[in-house]
């Protein structure tokens, strides 16, 4: 029990270390308090507004912004503000959910099809190469009159949106696949499958993270687009639902909230997802930390580029003191070069 | 090299096959009776005649006899008749897609001469205003749906200010009077005249040029002027709004890509040899950035017929992408059919033009 909980604590500490990584990244910041707000939002919208979506109030319609509404009512009298905050739901709902869907069918055969033998690579490549050349947005169009609810929806999406993300982790797969450390495991004996889930995977965890935060961004735009050409799901609101209803009464009475609302909704929640997205690649990818961190260890760049030289074994002296004339004092051999 | 074509042409071919069969279960799979359409104007209660149009029409037969029925047809190019418009499939979509083209094709060439250019500027010089600015506004127009960007300025410049029109591809009343043989001549005069000169000067410009500029003028001597200039002003806002996030993402590529071949060997060859800076950029930079570009440019060649979905709904615009979306909103799937197909085969066709292409510009790319 005590030792159940140990792992339980130190997994919180690993995910609020994350946390507290993600938010302290400049980007990351202004990604996580945007989708902060919009998840907020979509969670407490029955408490953050005295309307609901099935207020009809006729003779209240089509109002300019005011107290009561703070972004005017619809044709029926409908807060728009309302239909926005509920609106949220749904656009999360579908953007995360496929995201996570399409990262993880992705990353799954993407990884097979680099590591699995020659079968699987054919037929996983084939796909992918259909799946490339189809042309999805006519495909999705048709599709979705199978049926018209949101899970379709998600399925739709991942079930046309995988191949990119497999495509980029079976390269980077194959740029792993032979170093030493999957060579060990394998001839420690460890399964494909122990290998694919303990070490491939974690090796590109940074890649799918940040695709999973970019995608989700993606497909809230893609789903908006479709609900706005009127494949969405008929009985939830969505912020293309919103517009679509806008561009039928809202430009003739001038109501510029209703119209502008619903968009800049998006934009929050995309760019949030994207700052995020970007703000991840940088944390975990360590070819691209910034060099202040040599910095804050107390070692000056210099003094831990001898600390590396004289940990290589495998060169000679020769061969370390030209790498050091290279990288450490290369400015100056310039300079003793020309003259 | 034979045998990557070879190859290339199969995997096309099935690709094809795949829509081929898509085309056909899915409007099984999405009509409780597939026959739906067949069944114009005949009553709810009219089971004896209904069965009788089912048993005209084969859908009492077997599935996989229906299938090679399909195949069938499919092959001898016969759609059949759309039930919405009453008119057959074939004739319904060549009327609509010169509309999607007017959008696409020129708000293509305008996205790709701006996007190059720009993205030359800030490619050349990195981390300044320009390069900033390209960066940022990238970041910003992923995040904004370019379908919102149309409404606002609808909103903006149709109906708050009226300066452009805010449906339609012409006038209400009007329609597009256009001289099909005379068009026919021209084009075919003009096409003839730049293989000419291609043969007499050997220079592959003269196709580049030729070809573009018989069209406009064969387009410019069958249509009236008039015609031209309102077709010209309800297409302003569609395609001032597509080219936005058009040049942004040429430019945005062209950037890169300039960036990543200032990298290469030799760039330093060209510079150690001596050349001056602007011919370095222009001659040994700038021609390989633009590589990247024919691939991109040869996939969305593949959108060209199809339109944009979205902006033709908030405009009217009569093209291909609001025609598939009535014709699935109208269950009219024998439309849908021929459509996705006609995508798919376009698509496929361009793929193979770009490989092609790709090919001829940079002969590093060898045998896959």
């Amino acid at each position: 029990m005590k030792k159940v909980f140990g792992y339980i604590l130190s997994a919180l500490r690993a995910i609020g270390k994350f946390l507290w990584k993600i938010i302290t990244h400049p980007k990351g910041r202004v990604g996580v308090i945007l989708v902060g707000i919009v998840v907020l939002a979509a969670v407490f919208a029955p408490y953050l507004t005295p309307y609901q979506l099935d207020d009809y109030d006729i003779a209240g319609g089509l109002a300019k912004p005011s107290a009561e509404h703070l972004l005017g009512t619809d044709k029926n009298g409908i807060d728009i503000l309302t239909q926005i905050l509920y609106g949220a739901r749904i656009s999360l709902i579908i953007g995360v959910t496929t995201g996570l869907c399409v990262t993880l069918l992705g990353a799954t055969l993407g990884i097979v099809s680099a590591y699995f033998g020659k079968v699987s690579a054919a037929v996983i490549l084939n796909i992918i190469n259909v799946l490339l050349v189809i042309p999805t947005t006519p495909l999705m169009m048709i599709m979705s009159n199978l049926s018209s609810s949101y899970v379709m929806m998600i399925a739709i999406f991942t079930l046309i949106g995988w191949c990119g993300t497999a495509r980029m982790v079976r390269a980077q797969v194959l740029s792993i696949m032979n170093m030493n450390y999957i060579r060990a495991a394998e001839l420690s004996g460890g399964s494909k499958t122990y290998i694919m889930f303990r070490h491939i995977m974690p090796s590109v965890s940074h890649l799918l993270i940040m695709n999973c935060a970019l995608s989700c961004a993606g497909f809230m735009i893609a789903e908006a687009g479709l609900s706005f050409i009127g494949l969405g799901d008929p009985s939830v609101m969505s912020w293309g639902k919103i517009l679509v209803a806008a561009q039928e009464s809202a430009f003739t009475s001038g109501l510029w909230a209703w119209v502008l609302a619903p968009g800049v909704a998006i934009f929050i929640t995309v760019f949030g997802f994207m700052q995020i997205g970007y703000a991840l690649e940088e944390i975990m990818n360590p070819r691209m930390k910034r060099k202040k961190d040599v910095k804050r260890q107390g070692i000056a760049p210099e003094a831990a580029a001898e600390a590396v030289f004289a940990e290589m074994t495998d060169i000679s002296e020769d061969e370390a003191l030209a790498l050091k004339q290279e990288y450490v004092t290369g400015g100056r051999s310039h300079e003793c070069a020309r003259n | 090299m034979k045998g990557y074509y070879l190859k290339k042409v199969l995997s096309s071919l099935f690709v094809l096959f795949i829509i081929i069969t898509l085309n056909f279960f899915l409007p099984r799979m999405i009509f409780s009776d597939p026959a739906q359409p067949y069944y114009a104007g005949v009553p709810e209660d009219a089971l004896a005649l209904r069965e009788q149009i089912r048993e005209a029409n084969g859908f009492n037969d077997p599935l996989i006899v229906q299938y090679l029925k399909y195949l069938g047809r499919v092959f001898t190019l016969d759609f059949g008749e759309s039930h919405y418009y009453k008119d057959s499939v074939w004739k319904v979509m060549f009327s609509r897609i010169p509309w999607s083209m007017v959008l696409t094709v020129s708000s293509m060439l305008i996205s790709i001469t701006f996007g190059i250019l720009y993205g030359a500027v800030a490619g050349k010089r990195r981390e300044h205003a320009a390069d900033k600015v390209l960066l940022w506004l990238s970041g910003v127009t992923t995040a904004i749906p370019s379908f919102w960007l149309a409404l606002v300025s609808v909103m903006l410049f149709a109906f708050t200010y009226k300066i452009f029109p805010y449906r339609g591809a012409m006038t209400a009343g009007y329609t597009l009077s256009m001289n099909g043989s005379l068009f026919l001549i021209v084009l075919a005069v003009g096409v003839v005249l730049s293989v000419v000169l291609k043969l007499l000067s050997k220079k592959n410009l003269c196709i580049f040029i030729g070809v573009p500029v018989s069209l406009t003028a064969a387009l410019f001597a069958s249509v009236p002027l008039a015609d031209i200039v309102d077709v010209a002003y309800h297409a302003a806002l569609p395609v001032m709004i597509s080219v936005f996030s058009g040049i942004i993402s040429y430019a945005l590529l062209v950037r890169n890509s300039m960036i990543a071949v200032t990298g290469e060997d030799y760039i330093l060859t060209a510079r150690a040899k001596g050349l001056p800076a602007q011919v370095v950029l222009y001659k040994h930079t700038f021609r390989n950035a633009l590589l990247p570009l024919i691939t991109n440019v040869g996939m969305s060649m593949a959108g060209l017929m199809g339109g944009s979905v979205l902006m033709e709904k908030i405009f009217s615009w009569p093209g291909m992408g609001q025609l598939l979306l009535d014709a699935c909103n109208n269950g009219d799937y024998l439309l849908s059919q021929a459509i996705l197909l006609l995508f798919a085969v376009i698509t496929v066709v361009c793929n193979f033009i770009t490989d092609l292409v790709y090919h001829k510009f940079d002969p590093r790319v060898k045998e896959v």
